[in-house]
């Protein structure tokens, strides 16, 4: 009556029981597949933040560091003209008197030196300090002609500078761990919310739950997905930081790995956030603006790009409790002060705080549709 | 009386009775909305089931009830001789369910897609020969965005019977397909009731009803206004007096079209 070569008869089929395990194994790989092809968390989680770290790794490697001081045309001729504008630090820009005085009033030069026989004009720019430090400059230099024009047989005073081997402080130190903060709250947050919008939108959950799985196993593979994502962000964000623009990481691999193992936490934090959004709204407009609410101050005021350093007492009292500030401190100490894992504790466990209220308040409010 | 009589015919047979789907005085409300307003009904096994009614006539609540995707307001609803709000994860794997619209992951193919789904009713299953049976083999590779709406269709069902369900539930399957393509999937779910699988499936089209549906229920505001066969309600309503003002045609106008385009698919 019923051809089994083909189909086994439903009538004989034997019960079959739901794995949870395998259930899991296949609500983090798919997801993650489908995630990895999907063009937005391509940009938010890799694109942008690679993007971020060469534009900052780029800062100060320009070759127009320099003190940009103008010499006019008929100065640079002359030997004092010449010296000065050998100077290393210094930027000559040529032109003639009028057209470097227009860029002085602009704020392009720092100064203008014109060298008149034995007598040398500088005009600086009083609204830069950095006019007090051109004004230093070439005073020191024409101390050192008037020297060698005198040729003294000693000298009463003399300097020694010793240098010490510090570590560079440059931008990207400060910048790539802010990176990484970003990528994570982007993915955790943009990634979750818009992520299981689109699940609700498009059905997929709701087919999800014709089959016999639970609705946590759906939750614990997005989460897990997106960790396996978060790890490969930190992983690209790193490499490119160390290779391309010599980030350094403080103790090498003991760094590296409570890198990582801080990026989990923070992720862990964020998908809190992520699934209370998620969990309270049924369509984007409504999620939108609670998701940027969420995550734009914090891109702001958490010291992804700059310190918190430059906001006033009030508003750096209101950043440092932000989820994103204690992460990104911690990272940044982690990753440049080369402190362990168990001295930034303090924000560690403010993590699990803001991790208890996001979770707390998910489990109360969270509805599937 | 006559379900002991039956088990001492066939002892293999289910012990409550030959109904797979028992529905009871179900009741489902939205705030002050009724979308099921108290209906009963059977399938029996093995049968095509249909649900006919306009858009808002509760067809589709009534389906995500019995498809544990909701929760009923009052009733009760067994599926296979188990409570769907008692133990919903049983009759979970005992089911297939077609969704109205789309449902899958756009981003992955539809061999992911099945070994997705076999993971998830943990069973074991060749997806080449699914799609072979499907006539999806050449989209094998492909994603579910990229099939036309036949396909689309014919994937979703063969996501309904990996795990060997007792019954599955198509939800308007043919809504949007052109003559052929509705024409193949009447053929496929014919196939898969001749396999013993009981087929629940709602519709607007009456031809739909009456080419596939062995019994039918239709359904008004939330009520079942008749159950029967296709034929009876026919001569039912005949029996009324109601005659039909137009001279009936010895071929529709969809004759003229199959016969003109060719029955075989072309959406490839």
């Amino acid at each position: 009556m019923i051809d089994t070569t083909t189909t086994p008869s439903p009538a004989g089929a034997t019960d079959v029981k739901p794995s949870e395990l395998r259930s899991l194994w296949a609500l983090t790989k798919y997801p993650f597949l489908a995630m990895m092809r999907n063009v937005s968390t391509f940009a938010f989680g890799f694109l942008f933040p690679i993007v971020f770290i060469a534009v900052f790794g780029l800062i100060g490697n320009g070759s127009g560091g320099g003190l940009r001081l103008g010499i006019t045309s008929e100065s640079a001729a002359q030997p004092a003209g010449q010296t000065i504008a050998q100077l290393s630090g210094v930027t000559p820009v040529q032109g003639s008197s009028a057209e470097l005085e227009k860029q002085l009033q602009l704020g392009k030069l720092e100064g203008i030196v014109d060298v008149q026989g034995s007598r040398v004009v500088l005009q600086v720019n009083s609204a830069s300090p950095q006019g007090q430090v051109a004004r230093l400059w070439i005073q020191s230099t024409i101390d050192q002609l008037n020297l060698a024009a005198l040729a003294p047989a000693s000298l009463p005073y003399s300097l020694d500078v010793t240098q010490v081997a510090g570590r560079r402080d440059r931008y990207i130190d400060f910048a790539l761990p802010g990176q990484i903060g970003f990528a994570l709250l982007s993915t955790a947050i943009f990634g979750t919310v818009f992520g299981l919008l689109y699940l609700k939108k498009a059905l997929i959950l709701k087919r999800l739950f014709a089959t016999p799985v639970h609705g946590i196993t759906i939750l614990l593979g997005q989460g897990l997905a997106r960790l396996v994502m978060a790890v490969l962000q930190v992983l690209l964000i790193l490499g490119v930081g160390v290779i391309g623009f010599g980030f350094q990481l403080a103790n090498g691999w003991v760094t590296f790995v409570e890198m990582v193992l801080l990026s989990v936490l923070g992720l862990f934090v964020f998908l809190g956030f992520g699934l209370f959004i998620a969990g309270r709204t049924n369509d984007e407009n409504a999620a939108s603006p609670i998701t940027n609410l969420v995550t734009l101050p914090q891109f702001l005021l958490s010291g992804v790009f700059f310190s918190t350093d430059v906001f006033p007492g009030w508003v750096q009292a209101i950043a440092n409790v932000l989820p994103l500030t204690l992460f990104n401190s911690a990272m940044r100490q982690i990753a440049a002060e080369g402190v362990g894992l168990g001295d930034v504790l303090p924000a560690i466990l403010g993590l699990c705080v803001w991790a208890a209220i996001a979770y707390a308040a998910t489990a109360r409010t969270f509805k599937w549709v | 009386m006559a379900a002991a009589e039956l088990a001492s015919f066939s002892p293999a047979a289910e012990p409550d009775t030959h109904d797979i789907i028992r529905v009871e005085v179900l009741r489902k409300t939205f705030g002050s909305l009724v979308a099921v307003d108290g209906i009963s009904f059977t399938v029996r096994r093995g049968e095509v089931f249909g649900i006919l009614g306009q858009n808002g006539a509760g067809k589709t609540t009534t389906l995500e009830i019995i498809e544990t995707l909701q929760k009923p307001t009052s009733g009760t609803v067994l599926v296979d001789g188990i409570d769907v709000v008692r133990d919903p994860w049983a009759v979970k794997s005992r089911i297939g369910v077609q969704l109205q619209s789309a449902g899958f992951y756009p981003e992955l193919s539809l061999v992911q897609l099945l070994d997705f789904f076999a993971a998830l009713y943990n069973v074991h299953v060749d997806p080449m020969a699914l799609l072979r049976r499907f006539q999806l083999v050449d989209k094998a590779k492909s994603y579910y965005n990229t099939l036309s709406g036949g396909q689309k269709q014919r994937f979703s069902l063969a996501t309904t019977l990996l795990h060997h369900p007792r019954v599955i539930f198509l939800d308007e399957p043919t809504t949007g397909l052109d003559p052929q393509a509705r024409a193949n999937l009447w053929d496929l779910a014919r196939e898969i009731k001749a396999e013993g699988v009981t087929i629940v499936l709602t519709t607007h089209y009456m031809e739909e009803a009456e080419q596939l549906c062995d019994r039918l229920a239709i359904m008004d505001q939330g009520h079942i206004v008749r159950t029967g066969t296709p034929q009876s309600m026919i001569e039912e309503l005949l029996a009324t007096g109601f005659r039909k003002p137009v001279i009936r045609q010895e071929a529709t106008l969809e004759d003229v079209f199959l016969s003109l385009t060719g029955r075989s698919l072309r959406d490839d």
